[in-house]
């Protein structure tokens, strides 16, 4: 099945076997990264592997089913102070407490997904942007002496065998978690239930003329989408030890909203670059902060205005151009 | 009982400033299907160019708000013009959205590199002197809140309703395409309500700078308040709004003056969600389809 | 054995004081080809929008084989196995050819949510078989050499034939079809005629609103009329032809004989 972007025209540039050498020469690179590179390389890779995960996230919900969440740092916020909380008070083993942490996010989800699914478009922007701040004031403000406010929580530290876990550890770890939340992504949508949901996209009155009942699934992908942001939640705030309302910002959801852009709406492995690429870039902007806001407006103007498919028809576009400036 | 009417002026008076933005929103909502995300950062605008030129003491505060005003509508007019071509496309709702967000975060952004993130200089346009009401004293600017608010909307409702160039912008809200037909020029209708919506929001931002310490990131409650504010009150009416703003603004005040100061935005949240459930076309009702 | 398969009792429906349908009683057999004919503005889409309760009607009642369907959900209605195409195209355009077809399969197929995810083997026989029929529809229309493209990008008459491929993929029990031949070539139009016949012969009810008189002539059992709203006459090819209400609805006063 082609992705939702159509852009099957595969350029046969490279002939298969080098294709595959090629590709086979990127997975050991990724596979061996953590061994050859500096603690600040290593650092920086797995905040953009956060990000590819919150994208993937995401992508079901805005990406599939073609709905705002302008509040997804909400979700992002239950699955780490889910595992900090669990781990805190009654010393879960952190496994578990992620299972758990993710669990309750998607039934938070679906109590949520009941008062604003009946909500299109704006409604439901101002929904979830009203989601995503009441979470992030409840726990930077509000419940403070369990939350501990804006100092955040202490978690500690993964052991096996009482070896603590490493950066490497929890690297493969994300990786895992990233190839899990793709193959669902693949999985759901090139299935019945994924068509269903791109189609609400598409047209929701054709759509309901086949018998798909867009409440449901909007309801499935806004659930599912909490799970996987929970889960990247969990992920993150046990690599770093330390759960922190400034995680969980406004201006995070909106930066996972630019990733799902840049990557292109829609595609699942578009999340996954667009995820690394925002979160990266974030991390490399904190000593130039203050242009940090300009740069995400410019970014997410440019995109809307000049490549509305992600950055893969950027560069596919740019491309064409330059073979048809080289004809004439 | 002094504390109470304390508090039920500035919540009527912080309420007036969420009806303003709530207003700025409908405008646009109403002429053009958009949802100017971008409205709580012309607010900042406001208080910027207020900062720059009203509260430096450099300029008479009479320019100084028509500068105000000035800087405003440029900001606004610009968001307009990158958000036209979805508008004339018909492009989904998502996408204006967005590049009204974008735009707003470029403008922010530029401001916030301009005064490094810090606070806008701001200052006191009637004295140190508060008014007395009974026994307690009151910063006449709350007062001045309510009495330019008033002024506005009823400026506002009364363009719309009453004029022909109101009238146009109505037509033009309600089919755009039957408006062009009968000859109403709908990109400058369009441009125009930007104007005057985002005027309003800069306004609102240079009234509500001394009462508070304006930094380019206060845009952000602002246009979520404002925005629920347009909700409550219902979108179709531009007076809704300021219904909505004025309730908004008082709970928001009596909550935090008499139950929990810390909890305020749950008590929002939760009149929002009640709200989208039990009544989304807000308390004056009709949405225009 | 006519068994009765939708029945259209008494239907009214208004739009702001205007009536839109009044009174309309239609009987749609098993095993047949019906049309619904009328001049521009007489309700005929209003009609279907009703039968798919995607507005609902202001009195009178539905039913398809029985039970009653003016009390259900649109999707609803599509479950029960009623189909319908679009008068202006609802393709989904930015999905292929091959995905729009297979979403036709939705209403035929069940597989949900966790089964997807988890790759049960259910899944994976329901998922070729969806595939299989699909592959069969777009034969049958002919678009095979169209499968992955951009169903936005094909020229009008084969979006069309993307939505009929679309529609009869389930094979609905009935099959609502707003004006098929609508904006196509003489080429087309036979193409597409042709089609229905087939269609028919595999035994799914047709129910097409037409302008074309030649397709509504040559494939029709029965037709009805609808003119203002009101039906004005029903009956056969040749009894509708000969009809002078119906000619008077068409052509003017001028051209009726009597």
């Amino acid at each position: 099945m082609i992705e939702r972007t159509a852009l099957n025209m595969k350029k046969n540039i490279l002939g298969k076997p080098l294709k595959l050498a090629f590709a086979g020469a990127v997975i050991v690179a990724i596979l061996l990264f953590p061994i050859f590179s500096s603690r600040i390389t290593l650092h920086f890779a797995m905040v953009g592997l956060t990000g590819a995960i919150l994208a993937l996230g995401l992508n079901i919900f805005f990406g599939y089913c073609g709905q705002i969440n302008f509040g997804s740092a909400g979700f992002f916020a239950i699955g780490g102070y889910g595992v900090a909380l669990l781990d805190k008070y009654i010393q879960m083993p952190y496994f578990a407490s992620l299972f758990l942490s993710i669990v309750i996010s998607g039934i938070i989800a679906f109590i949520m997904s009941l008062p604003l699914l009946r909500l299109r478009e704006y409604m439901l922007a101002l929904g979830t942007l009203a989601f995503g701040m009441a979470i992030y004031e409840a726990v930077s403000k509000g419940f403070t002496s369990y939350t501990g406010g804006e100092d955040g929580i202490n978690i500690s530290k993964l052991k096996f065998f009482g070896t603590p876990a490493g950066d490497t550890f929890f690297f493969y770890l994300f990786l895992i978690a990233i190839l899990l939340c793709y193959w669902v992504s693949y999985a759901l949508r090139n299935s019945r239930t994924g068509r269903a949901m791109v189609s609400i996209s598409q047209d929701e009155t054709a759509a309901t003329s086949l018998g798909v009942n867009i409440n449901n699934y909007l309801i499935q992908a806004f659930m599912l989408s909490g799970m996987i942001l929970a889960l990247a939640g969990g992920l993150f705030v046990k690599w770093t030890g330390w759960c922190s309302p400034e995680y969980f910002s406004l201006k995070n959801s909106i930066l996972i909203l630019l990733a799902v852009v840049v990557g292109g709406v829609g595609s699942a492995f578009g999340a996954i670059i667009g995820g690394l690429i925002m979160f990266i870039l974030q991390e490399i902007l904190v000593p130039l902060a203050i242009y940090e806001m300009l740069a995400y407006g410019i970014i997410l103007c440019i995109f809307l205005l000049f490549m509305p498919k992600g950055i893969k028809s950027g560069i596919i576009s740019i491309a064409n151009w330059f073979k048809g400036a080289n004809r004439r | 009982m002094d504390y109470f009417l304390l508090t039920l002026v500035t919540g009527v008076s912080i309420g007036c400033i969420y009806a303003l933005v709530g207003l700025a929103f409908a405008a646009i909502f109403n002429a053009s299907r958009v949802i100017n995300f971008a409205n709580g950062d012309l607010a900042v605008v406001g208080a910027f160019a207020a900062s720059l030129f009203v509260f430096s003491g450099k300029v008479h505060p009479a320019i100084g708000f028509l500068l105000v005003l000035m800087l405003s509508i440029i900001a606004g007019l610009l968001i307009n013009q990158l958000v036209e071509p979805s508008v004339r496309r018909k492009a989904p709702m998502i996408n204006s959205i967005l590049i009204t967000m974008g735009g707003g975060l470029i403008i922010v952004g530029l401001i916030g590199i301009f005064t490094n993130f810090g606070y806008f200089r701001t200052g006191h346009l009637w004295g140190l002197k508060p008014l007395l009401l009974g026994k307690i004293r009151i910063s006449p600017q709350y007062l001045a809140i309510i009495v330019v608010t008033a002024v506005l909307a009823s400026a506002y409702w009364f363009f719309l309703n009453r004029t022909n160039w109101g009238l146009g912008l109505r037509v033009l809200g309600i089919n755009p395409d039957m408006a062009s037909l009968v000859g109403i020029n709908t990109v400058r209708g369009r441009m125009f309500t930007w104007a005057i919506s985002s005027g309003i929001s800069g306004i609102a931002g240079f009234l509500i700078a001394p009462l508070i310490v304006p930094t380019a990131l206060m845009g952000l409650p602002v246009v979520v308040n404002g925005f629920i504010a347009a909700v409550i009150g219902g979108f179709g009416h531009p007076l809704a709004a300021v219904t909505g703003g004025i309730i908004l603004g008082l709970l928001v005040q009596f909550f935090t003056a008499y139950v929990s100061a810390g909890n305020a935005h749950l008590v929002v949240f939760l009149l929002l969600l009640g709200v989208l459930v039990f009544r989304p076309t807000g308390i004056w009702g009709v949405k225009l389809q | 054995m006519n068994k009765t398969l939708l029945q259209v009792e008494s239907v009214s429906k208004n739009f702001g004081g205007i009536s839109a349908l009044l009174n309309i009683n239609i009987t749609i057999e098993q095993g047949s080809i019906t049309s619904l004919i009328g001049p521009n503005g007489a309700g005929k889409t209003t009609l279907f929008n009703i039968i798919t309760n995607f507005i609902p009607l202001d009195s009178g009642s539905i039913f398809f084989r029985e039970e009653r369907i003016d009390v259900l959900p649109p999707y609803k209605v599509a479950n029960k196995g009623i189909q319908r195409t679009f008068q202006l195209l609802q393709v989904f355009k930015e999905l292929s050819v091959l995905e729009n077809v297979t979403l036709g399969m939705h209403a035929n197929s069940k597989t949900g949510l966790f089964p997807t995810i988890l790759r049960f083997p259910s899944m994976r026989i329901e998922e070729a078989e969806i595939i299989e029929q699909s592959m069969n529809a777009i034969q049958l229309v002919g678009l095979e050499a169209h499968i992955n493209d951009m169903a936005g990008q094909l020229p009008f008459g084969q979006q069309k034939l993307v939505e009929l491929a679309r529609a009869l993929v389930s094979r609905p029990k009935l099959l609502l079809l707003d004006e098929p031949t609508n904006g196509l070539n003489p080429h087309e139009t036979e193409k597409v005629i042709n089609l229905l016949n087939k269609i028919h012969e595999q035994g799914i009810n047709i129910f097409l609103i037409a302008h074309d008189m030649r397709t509504v002539m040559e494939i029709s059992e029965k037709i009805y009329v609808l003119n203002f709203g009101k039906k004005i006459a029903e009956g056969t090819p040749e009894e509708i032809v000969k009809n002078q209400e119906v000619v008077r609805a068409y052509l003017g006063k001028e051209y009726s004989i009597a």
